[in-house]
């Protein structure tokens, strides 16, 4: 998995997951982006965000109710770490 | 216009009032996975796999007339018209024999589609950003194994399909727990 820093890889996560692009970041087999992507589902919006930035807030929780009716859910950081540990081996 | 679940079902129940022969219809590609109640997702066309349907042509191209879409339209189609589209193999190859699941009867018209491991395999093959999202729903709503993607993607009469397939089921292992 390549190396990019966090702040990018946050920003370029919640990107994706916010405009329902997982699909196309599954294709370019990103998968330190699929992580990050995955995790960013999987902790859901900060509550202290409902404050500080309720419109994000909002859309981040409706991108993750998204993700897991879409079908996403088994898509966890732990599964990419595994796909991508079992391609390289 | 695009298709979603009503307007599908509202042209299927119309064509079942307007074929007076037995009719059996294998729709494939995303409409199968529309009509199954998948959100957010449209399209223009419903494709037919001529092979494991039964119809009489002019019979049902006069119903689609009368249901106010194209029958297998050959030249430029209006990007507002709805229209089925006729495939046989070709550029698409599905098995010679695959398991059909039944999806509805309107009055003489059948509806059967590909189980959906063969719908996944297919969508695995061409593994556009739209069949990806196709494939996570069909896995999803029926739990499919990938062990059942792989074996779908074994009844695959080309082999450059298969291989291309194969190499993508890496997108399978993402999101199915047997990974």
């Amino acid at each position: 998995m390549k190396k990019t820093d966090p702040r990018t890889l946050y920003v370029n996560a919640l990107d994706a997951l916010l405009k329902d692009e997982i699909a196309k970041v599954v294709l370019t087999r990103d998968f330190e982006l699929l992580k990050e992507i995955a995790r960013l589902a999987e902790q859901d919006a900060p509550i202290s965000m409902a404050m500080t930035d309720p419109s994000l807030y909002s859309s981040w929780r409706s991108a993750v109710t998204r993700y897991h009716l879409s079908g996403w859910t088994e898509m966890t950081p732990e599964r990419v770490s595994d796909v991508c540990k079992n391609l390289n081996e | 216009m695009a298709l979603d679940r009503s307007r599908i079902e509202r042209i299927f129940q119309q064509l079942g009032k307007e074929l007076t022969k037995p009719t059996t219809l294998c729709i494939f590609g995303s409409s199968p996975a529309i009509f199954c109640g998948q959100q957010s997702r449209q399209t223009q066309d419903i494709d037919v796999w001529h092979a494991n349907s039964t119809y009489d042509s002019g019979e049902l191209s006069r119903a689609c007339s009368r249901a106010g879409v194209l029958y297998d339209p050959k030249g430029e189609v209006d990007p507002n018209s709805i229209y089925f589209q006729i495939v046989r193999p070709g550029i698409v190859a599905l098995p010679k024999r695959f398991e059909t699941e039944s999806l509805a009867q309107y009055g003489n018209l059948k509806l059967v589609m590909p189980a959906p491991a063969i719908l996944s395999a297919a969508k695995l093959v061409r593994a556009n950003e739209n069949d990806i999202r196709d494939v996570v729903w069909w896995i999803k709503s029926r739990n499919i194994k990938a062990r059942q993607i792989g074996e779908a993607i074994e009844q695959f009469p080309e082999l450059n399909d298969k291989e291309t397939a194969k190499e993508n089921m890496v997108f399978i292992n993402l999101i199915t727990k047997e990974g």
